[in-house]
């Protein structure tokens, strides 16, 4: 079976006047399978939410797509449709509808004097011309979803609502014109660690029931772990590890990736072998040579700092070191505890 | 016996919603609680817990309303104004944004000069960039001349992060209340300032007051140390961190530990977040009476909804809750056994 959408050497470049330009996302490609559940991973600046917002096409100026392909794959079609080919209004048309999109700290952004209901009803009408009592029949089914009680939170304004409700609420929204393809940017980072945790149960839960396609953005490797069934890992604006997630875990090839699970601090077990990773994401105007992680990376030697990595297949997994093989040997410095 | 550096004893404060209003919000309720000479206490609370506003308790930013906060055993706000500049300088507050803590007009050497001067710790200019550039050389910033006259715009979150707590120690301070301090900064370099405060702890016998509401990277600092848990103004559980963490007790810190998401997939999938009456927290601002989490508790009685339970058992460990020994046991280790990550 064919992706859902398959991404090509997507490229999001950002002009910044005097201060040069930068690549923000530098040759991405990856593919989503038809109701799979992928975390794309990466910290502050390594180009993720980039890559989601390009995937929409809503990057904000001064950026914009300078290369690539998207390319989504309708149920029965022979021919894939290049998302970048369409007209503005065309593309238009599929967000929400065919992608939608939960914008990180979105929960803050709920029009303040609306109730929820009035919201519900605007989304949808702003695409689709229907009737407000079956707009609102769609709501209630959606807020269910959420586990929210539609009679109370139809009714609210969004200050009635604590942070947890209203991004439950976000989520509930952007399933209502049943999109194929869901984005959802860091939707758990400001809440508490209970709410988080029900509301990760929530995507789980709405994933398998409607066998949707998710892409979760998060900087959390727990939280991939508790969710997704593949995990993309970024840096530095490129992809440089893409594996099932238990494969991932078990074993990351990437020396980023291992680093990263190395750098978080757990309840249980032995805390001896974490360290962070020294140095700190280079300068994306200037990226280093070879291979982006090189100035940090305890494996690196002249090769790295000379040539750079591709995304190689490395057995039902691609990842984007000349070493792979080594890390992948490497025997993890803890024991596991008690 | 480490001797006692800061007490705090029964200490609530209260804010005036609005200016003529008379609806009053509690935001720290009757919290007792000691930091030791060279200690490390780890507070943990989510949002609206009152972490913050104890910290700003513990370093005399706010009055209290109720109690006393004693430092070395003195009335904070009834001792001698000497005694309280003494005191003043040595609990330094470090906060989470240390962006918005620095001036971006000045250079770090402009900001370090600053209190190295104004506390008489150097005696001209030369001597405090001496000082500055053995600061920074302490904090990890090497070498220093690459960054004494640097703009803090200038420089990455965690270089930032290293300034303040390089700024904090100018004036040898017995105790650094460390506000979130890593949770604005990347993942990959979290680890690195903690390391930082636990060297600061260990070389210069410095005790932190770590307030966070990431319990991995409290027990990564003070697994040795203390631990407090806050809920909505009110300490509900405390004592030796690994004591606590073995064996927690109250129903919120269960609930809590039952949800923190674990780093390897399969104990992931396994563990199921404890199930409360209710998922959102309530309003800080109109905490429930009774015991505070009774309206989210799955063991509440009616006693919970009436009565305030008070914080009972050993030093080094109490809780606040009246079925404190009658409601299951929860251990973090009964779950699967965990990869070499979790």
């Amino acid at each position: 079976m064919k992706p859902l959408l398959q991404v090509r050497d997507l490229r999001v470049t950002f002009d910044l006047g005097r201060h040069g330009r930068l690549n923000a996302v530098d040759g991405v490609s990856f593919d989503l399978a038809r109701g799979e559940f992928t975390a794309l991973v990466g910290e502050s600046g390594s180009g993720k939410s980039t890559t989601a917002l390009a995937l929409i096409r809503l990057v904000p100026l001064p950026g914009f797509i300078s290369g690539g392909r998207l390319l989504w794959w309708e149920e029965g079609q022979r021919e894939p449709l290049d998302l970048l080919r369409l007209s503005d209004a065309q593309m238009r048309e599929r967000r929400w509808r065919d992608i939608a999109m939960v914008f990180q700290g979105a929960q803050n952004a709920l029009n303040p004097v609306m109730r929820i209901a009035e919201q519900m009803i605007e989304t949808v009408r702003s695409h689709h011309p229907m009737p407000r009592g079956e707009i609102l029949e769609r709501a209630a089914q959606c807020l269910r979803m959420v586990r929210l009680e539609p009679s109370r939170v139809l009714r609210a304004y969004p200050h009635e609502l604590s942070g947890g409700m209203r991004q439950r609420v976000l989520i509930a929204m952007s399933l209502l014109m049943s999109p194929r393809l869901l984005i959802l940017d860091e939707p758990t980072t400001a809440l508490d660690v209970i709410t988080q945790a029900h509301i990760l149960e929530i995507l789980r839960e709405i994933q398998e029931q409607l066998g949707l396609t998710m892409l979760l953005l998060t900087h959390d490797l727990a939280v991939v772990a508790k969710t997704a069934r593949r995990v993309l890992i970024m840096y530095a604006g490129q992809i440089v590890e893409d594996a099932p997630t238990e494969a991932l875990f078990a074993a990351p090839y990437h020396p980023y990736t291992r680093g990263l699970l190395q750098a978080v601090p757990t309840l249980r077990g032995d805390l001896t072998g974490k360290r962070p990773i020294p140095g700190g994401p280079p300068d994306l105007r200037h990226p280093p040579p070879g291979c982006r992680f090189h100035p940090r990376c305890p494996y690196a030697d002249e090769t790295c700092r000379r040539v750079e990595p591709t995304l190689e297949d490395a057995g039902g997994r691609r990842v984007a070191c000349h070493y792979w093989q080594r890390v992948a040997r490497t025997v993890l410095v803890q024991e596991p505890h008690e | 016996m480490q001797q006692t550096l800061i007490a705090l004893e029964e200490v609530s404060l209260i804010f005036r919603r609005g200016w003529l209003s008379r609806e009053r919000v509690e935001a720290v309720s009757r919290v007792s609680l000691t930091i030791p000479e060279g200690g490390i206490l780890a507070l943990v609370g989510e949002t609206g817990s009152g972490k913050t506003t104890l910290g700003k308790l513990v370093a005399g930013l706010y009055r209290p309303t109720q109690g006393r906060v004693l430092f070395r055993g003195q009335n904070l706000w009834t001792m001698d104004r000497r005694s309280f500049l003494e005191y003043r300088r040595a609990v330094q507050l470090v906060h989470q944004d240390a962006f918005a803590a620095l001036n971006p007009v000045r250079t770090i050497y402009q900001s370090l000069k600053a209190p190295l001067l104004r506390h008489r710790m150097v005696r001209n200019g030369r001597e405090a960039r001496e000082r500055a550039a053995e600061l920074l050389e302490r904090v990890g910033l090497t070498p220093p001349e690459l960054f004494l006259d640097k703009y803090p715009h200038q420089l990455s979150g965690g270089q930032r992060q290293r300034v303040l707590l390089a700024r904090a120690l100018t004036v040898q301070p017995r105790l650094i209340v460390a506000d979130e301090p890593v949770s604005m900064i990347d993942v990959s370099l979290r680890l690195s300032i903690l390391q930082l405060l636990r060297e600061l702890n260990r070389r210069l016998g410095i005790a932190i007051l770590y307030i966070t509401h990431d319990l991995a990277t409290a027990r990564y600092l003070a697994e040795e140390g203390q631990l407090a848990v806050m809920y909505l103004g009110q300490i509900v559980e405390q004592g030796a961190f690994r004591k606590v963490l073995e064996n927690p007790c109250h129903p919120y810190l269960q609930a809590l530990l039952s949800a923190i998401p674990i780093p390897d997939p399969r104990v992931a999938r396994a563990i199921r977040p404890m199930t409360l009456q209710e998922i959102d927290p309530p309003d800080p601002r109109r905490p429930p009476p009774g015991c505070r989490f009774h309206p989210r508790c799955p063991y509440a009685q009616r006693i919970c909804r009436e009565i305030p339970p008070a914080l009972e058992g050993p030093a080094d460990h109490q809780v606040a809750c009246h079925f404190a020994r009658e409601i299951p046991s929860w251990r973090l280790s009964s779950a699967v056994s965990p990869s070499p990550w979790a």
